[in-house]
């Protein structure tokens, strides 16, 4: 009885250790995770049934789940690559059939492998392991610079109306056909690119500071700072951010300045928790415990110890923040209170075609293809950031 | 700086550099907030670390050593006790105040992994302590990473390289320039070789000998490998689960260990000579009992054969033979 | 001769093909393991022994893949079996146990449940049956109160004791063999002792051979019958344990047990190999040991050594612990060295080292129950059963050493000939030095 309590609270405080170390890993825990677990609990779980399945064993499964888990510790790449072999493919088995196992140390061999980190290497890396990332990057780049110069690029005005050209199909003069006010919609498309890629990236980079800086001091001051900063959070995270936004919108008034505040002060609180959890892992590290040795200062520690090796983890966040703020533009336009016409947003597009959805179609389709596009990309491309980037793969 | 200077003061021996009375470290080990838990790291601890020697603590996991190197160096503050250095108490001492002892007290860390950041090259490493301390100027900065560099054996080539780029072996030799970086008088040394290769191993404690040699270091050498212990250390200190067992000058006491637990512990090491296979030998049975939940008494008591009422009732106090110390109450003979 | 091994592996190759080329982890790796011994596999990290371990079990991954030889478990080729073929030999006949039982462990599971699912997959038992057996097995790998540790969740056992449940795991279907990689090296001396004494004696109980990984020449001492010096990949040296101690033959293994520091000598300064382990993707062309070796000839650095039997040599051992000078004539004279070799040193330690080495027989015939405890230090060869022992030190004093060497001689070839027929492998060396006393490999 006592015994099955045991359990059940131990199974409850594994599930807590896992969304702990999910955090700390940022997202990239996640997808580990899960295989993990699914690897760690099939033997048992399938009991008897298991052995025709093919999960023939428990102890063999523990074996397995053990290369996984072991791998920082058993020699060599069968176990490293238990965990990042999939997605590391070559590099990360490579490194570790030389770099041997942690313990002990293995010699010259990783000194020479280990070049494989530097930045044009990753880069490499990227390059050959994960080509959706890499046209995603491309198609930012692309998008990017369209946007930079919309005015060289578009081929039409997107502010002239023309009402002898009133919602066209598309065609060899408007590809994408023209809007209710005869603008075409390709041009429109193009500018209004603009006014996604800034309001992805700066309210994202305003917040992510933000976050940064409150979950590096509730991390590493802990006590009451901690408390202060992360019920702070914990509030911020229990509202739905596109309902706060729209607080802050209705009372602010809409336009884009407004935006970028209302989506600057919502979405920190996402930041601050996993940025607080690495630097609770970071701040137990030998390297931090060496510099404190060493007399360095607290704020000196916090910002050239901890705060660089949380970068993997924050770029990775940023490309996966960016397209939830360009949604939250979108959807904030679409409901009237973000960009006010005439200016051209994905998300006002969409809602202007909304009417003309079943006569011509393109006019919300259009902009809802650049958002999706968008989006996916910026995923896409933060999904192959962090297979690269993530430290935690590579040096634990 | 002046490391001449210094040699000539190692001439003075048994002088105490570092001196613990009565020390005694306790971490919270959650509980309920009614009963809340405690690990009793450091039970009631003197030591006396002389100037210009090595000491050695050794024990198994849990023992509390490295835990007493931190709190002898205020990595971690003591729950009670004191610490003089060179006769200043030093526990309570405004950090500003101890800034200044700081850098005569370094450590070296068992992983050479964890122990360096990631993120900084090689360059910045070893020179971090020079910027702590004040050597703004590059120019000067550069020089003295690279005679350190020079000092450890790592490659001139590699000062703009980043630490996954070495092996164990030389990043144990980054960490071991970062601690001399300052002219230290006490490197607590935790764990030093234990995560190297065999081949590595010796090469390191090789190099922490000529170190200590040539500046007159003081190393607390904290490991749980009795043959390096051997090798390095002048005196050696037992521990088992935050109390010492035995004190004494390392070859007397290999020779003679006077607690049970020492003599179990030589027994236990496997010695690369199959002659001296310990398979007639008596081992230690049982575990090692939870620093949470220490036994009464001695805590050796439960591991121990050899153990009467009284070693269950009553904490052995420090007994003298020659210069050797051992807290049991029936001493082996 | 093998069809007395249980478990042969002949030339094996396991490679990892990587972006920057193939990676030869294990490369031509040839082990036998007799049934009931204990082999052991030494040598530093990236050496490959833990990559010939998951070879055998079949658990390489991508991109690593076993690229050459075979592996034979009593006769049957277990080399290219399908993964389902594999995993019923898996826990079957072989077995694993790692570093770090935790990982090994589902942390969510009662320990014996864990244990009683093991047998419940591999036996048809009724449950009940199957809760027997595991208290059975943990009370024969020495768990303390078994009934209630069958309750204890992983976490709730020490490293010692999940250990010892991870060997009980291992033994469920009595395995003829059993892979151990580094299975002490997370734990504490004295909790490291009571493993090793476990397997040796559920080695010598239950007749399974135990392949031992371990970076640790100590362990390795303590408790193997044979011994593999791996390095980048390949055997260096193999020998009879005893054999490999008294007369270490390859410069790297020579250099290995100098470079420990010694419990009964207090050296000023140890020795060291120079540099570090080459990087496998970058060997030398000739023995990959030649950038480190101290005895490295031109020939060396051009050309890659087979492995050859152990000789004597003419010239001046750089050996092991002591130099042994030896009266032998000339190298050439080819003669294969096991344990009578050792009555043959002439040096003052040589000596107690023949009587000791050889009485180690007769210690080992009192067995386990014979041998009293005994107090470290109080002889330096403390080791051997009483009377040997005192023996041993009178030769010491009192006799010219050759003359008790016919005596230890005789006692020496008993043994090998009680063994014979089960010698995995003779003293081989992977070094030109040795090239005459013939090539044992390919």
């Amino acid at each position: 009885m006592t015994d099955e309590r045991t359990g059940l609270t131990r199974g409850n405080r594994e599930d807590q250790e896992g969304q702990m170390s999910g955090e700390t890993k940022g997202f990239a825990g996640v997808r580990e995770e899960g295989r993990a677990a699914e690897e760690d609990f099939a033997g048992v779980r399938e009991e008897g049934a298991a052995a025709e399945d093919g999960f023939v064993d428990v102890r063999e499964e523990g074996t397995v789940a053990a290369e996984g888990f072991a791998g920082v510790r058993e020699e060599g790449a069968a176990a490293e690559d238990g965990f990042a072999g999939v997605r590391e493919e070559g590099t990360a088995a490579e490194e570790s059939v030389a770099a041997g196992k942690r313990i002990p140390d293995s010699g010259e061999a990783e000194a020479q492998l280990g070049e494989a980190d530097t930045w044009q290497d990753k880069l490499r890396t990227l390059v050959r392991q994960n080509k959706l990332a890499v046209f995603s990057a491309l198609l930012i780049l692309l998008m990017i610079l369209a946007a930079v110069f919309a005015p060289w690029v578009a081929p039409y005005d997107h502010l002239a109306q023309s009402l002898t050209d009133r919602l066209q199909d598309p065609s060899a003069a408007h590809w994408l056909g023209t809007d209710e006010l005869g603008r075409d919609v390709l041009s429109r498309i193009i500018f209004g690119a603009r006014i996604s890629l800034t309001v992805g990236l700066l309210p994202t980079l305003i917040s992510m500071a933000i976050g940064t800086v409150l979950g590096l001091c509730a991390g590493f001051y802990g006590g009451k700072t901690d408390f202060v900063i992360m019920r702070l959070a914990d509030v911020m995270l229990a509202f739905p951010s596109l309902l706060l936004a729209m607080v802050v919108m209705y009372t602010m008034g809409g336009g884009l300045i407004n935006i970028f505040i209302a989506l600057s002060l919502v979405n920190w609180a996402g930041t601050a928790r996993i940025v607080r959890s690495q630097t609770l892992s970071l701040k137990e590290k030998e390297f931090v415990e060496a510099a404190r040795s060493i007399g360095v200062k607290k704020w000196t520690i916090m910002f050239r110890h901890i705060l660089p090796n949380c970068l993997p983890s924050l770029i990775v966040l940023f490309t996966l923040n960016i397209p939830s703020a360009i949604l939250s533009e979108a959807s904030l336009s679409f409901l009237g209170i973000g960009a006010q016409p005439p200016s051209a947003s994905w998300g006002l597009m969409v809602v202007r075609g909304k009417k003309y959805l079943f006569s011509e179609p393109w006019l919300s389709i259009a902009p809802s293809v650049a958002i999706m596009l968008v989006v996916l990309a910026f995923n896409f491309l933060g999904d192959g950031l962090r297979d690269v980037l993530d430290p935690y793969l590579k040096e634990q | 700086m002046n490391s001449g200077e210094r040699n000539m003061d190692r001439t003075e021996k048994n002088v105490a550099l570092l001196e613990a009375r009565h020390l005694v470290k306790e971490f919270p080990a959650g509980g309920t907030r009614r009963n809340p838990q405690v690990v009793y790291a450091v039970t009631d601890v003197n030591l006396e670390i002389l100037e210009g020697e090595t000491l050695a603590l050794v024990g198994e996991s849990g023992c509390g050593k490295s835990t007493l190197g931190r709190v002898l160096i205020r990595l971690l503050e003591p729950t009670a006790g004191e610490i003089l250095y060179r006769g200043r108490s030093i526990v309570g001492m405004k950090e500003t105040e101890f800034a200044g002892l700081r850098r005569e007290m370094q450590i070296i860390f068992q992983d050479p992994y964890a122990s360096l950041n990631p993120r900084m090259n090689v360059k910045e490493i070893i020179g971090e302590p020079l910027l702590t301390y004040g050597m703004k100027d590059k120019k000067e900065r550069e020089t003295r990473v690279r005679e350190l560099m020079q000092e450890v054996g790592i490659a001139q080539e590699f000062y703009n390289r980043y630490p996954h780029q070495f092996s164990g072996g030389q990043r144990q030799r980054i960490g071991i320039a970062r601690a001399i970086a300052l002219n230290p008088r006490l490197i607590i040394c935790d764990e030093p070789v234990s995560a190297l290769d065999v081949s590595i191993q010796s090469q390191v404690l090789n190099l922490l000998k000529d170190l200590q040699e040539r500046y007159g270091l003081t190393y607390l050498f904290i490991s749980h490998d009795l043959s390096v212990v051997k090798f390095i250390a002048d005196r050696v200190c037992v521990m088992f689960l935050g109390m010492i067992c035995e004190i004494g000058e390392t070859g007397a006491l290999y020779a003679k260990p006077l607690h049970p637990y020492t003599r179990f512990l030589l027994n236990a090491i496997p010695k690369a000579d199959p002659r001296l296979r310990s398979q007639e030998k008596e081992l230690l049975s049982g575990e090692i009992p939870s620093p949470v939940d220490p036994p009464s008494g001695c805590r050796f008591h439960t591991r121990c054969p050899y153990a009467k009422d009284i070693c269950r009732q009553k904490a052995p106090g420090c007994r003298k033979v020659g210069e050797r110390q051992v807290f049991c109450h029936f001493p082996l003979g | 001769m093998s069809e007395a091994m249980v478990l042969d592996i002949k030339n094996l190759q396991s490679h990892f093909f990587t972006a920057k080329g193939e990676v030869p982890a294990v490369d031509g790796v040839s082990i036998q393991v007799p049934p009931g011994k204990i082999i052991g596999i030494v040598g530093e990290s990236g050496c490959g022994k833990s990559m010939t371990a998951m070879s055998v079990m079949g658990l390489l991954r991508y991109p690593g893949r076993v690229v050459g030889g075979s592996i034979t478990l009593e006769g049957r080729d277990i080399t290219h079996l399908s993964p389902r073929e594999l995993s019923q030999v898996r826990g079957n006949e072989i077995s694993m146990i790692f570093q770090e039982p935790m990982t090994s462990l589902n942390p969510v599971y009662p320990v014996g449940k864990q244990v009683r699912e093991a047998i419940l997959l591999h036996q048809k038992v009724s449950k009940a049956e199957a809760k027997a057996r595991v208290l059975d097995i943990f009370r024969s790998v020495g768990i303390p109160e078994p009934e209630k540790r069958y309750y204890s969740y992983p976490h709730q056992l020490s490293g010692g004791l999940r250990q010892r449940v991870m060997i009980g795991m291992a033994m469920v279907c009595r395995p003829k063999v059993m892979i151990a990689d580094e299975p002490t090296t997370a734990l504490d001396v004295t909790i490291e002792a009571q493993i090793l004494r476990l397997m040796k004696k559920l080695c010598e109980e239950q007749g399974t051979s135990i392949i031992l990984i371990t970076h640790n020449m100590g362990v390795v001492a303590e408790v193997c019958d044979y011994v593999y010096v791996m390095y980048a990949g390949k055997v260096m040296e193999q020998a009879e344990t005893f054999a490999l101690f008294e007369r270490p033959s390859h410069p790297y293994t020579q250099g290995l047990l100098k470079s420990i520091p010694k419990l009964d000598e207090k050296a000023e300064r140890l020795y060291t190999i120079e540099g570090v382990v080459p990087n496998l993707l970058h060997l030398p062309k000739g023995c990959s040991f030649c950038t480190r070796c101290d005895q490295a000839q031109e020939r060396c650095f051009v050309e890659k050594p087979g492995l050859y039997e152990a000789v004597r040599l003419n010239e001046p051992e750089v050996g092991g612990r002591e130099s042994v000078e030896l009266n032998e004539p000339a190298a050439g004279v080819r003669e294969s060295v096991g344990l009578n070799e050792m009555a043959t040193g002439s040096r003052k330690r040589a000596g107690l080292d023949e009587s000791a080495a050889g009485s180690q027989e007769s210690a080992d015939m009192q067995g386990m129950a014979g041998g009293g405890s005994r107090k470290p230090g109080e002889c330096g060869h403390a080791g051997d059963g009483e009377d040997s022992q005192g023996r041993a030190g009178q030769e010491k004093e009192g006799q010219e050493p050759g003359s008790q060497g016919r005596e230890v001689r005789e006692k020496a070839e008993t043994h090998t000939r009680r063994d014979s027929g089960q010698e995995p492998a003779s003293h081989g060396v992977r070094c030109f030095r040795y090239e005459s006393g013939g090539q044992l490999d390919e």
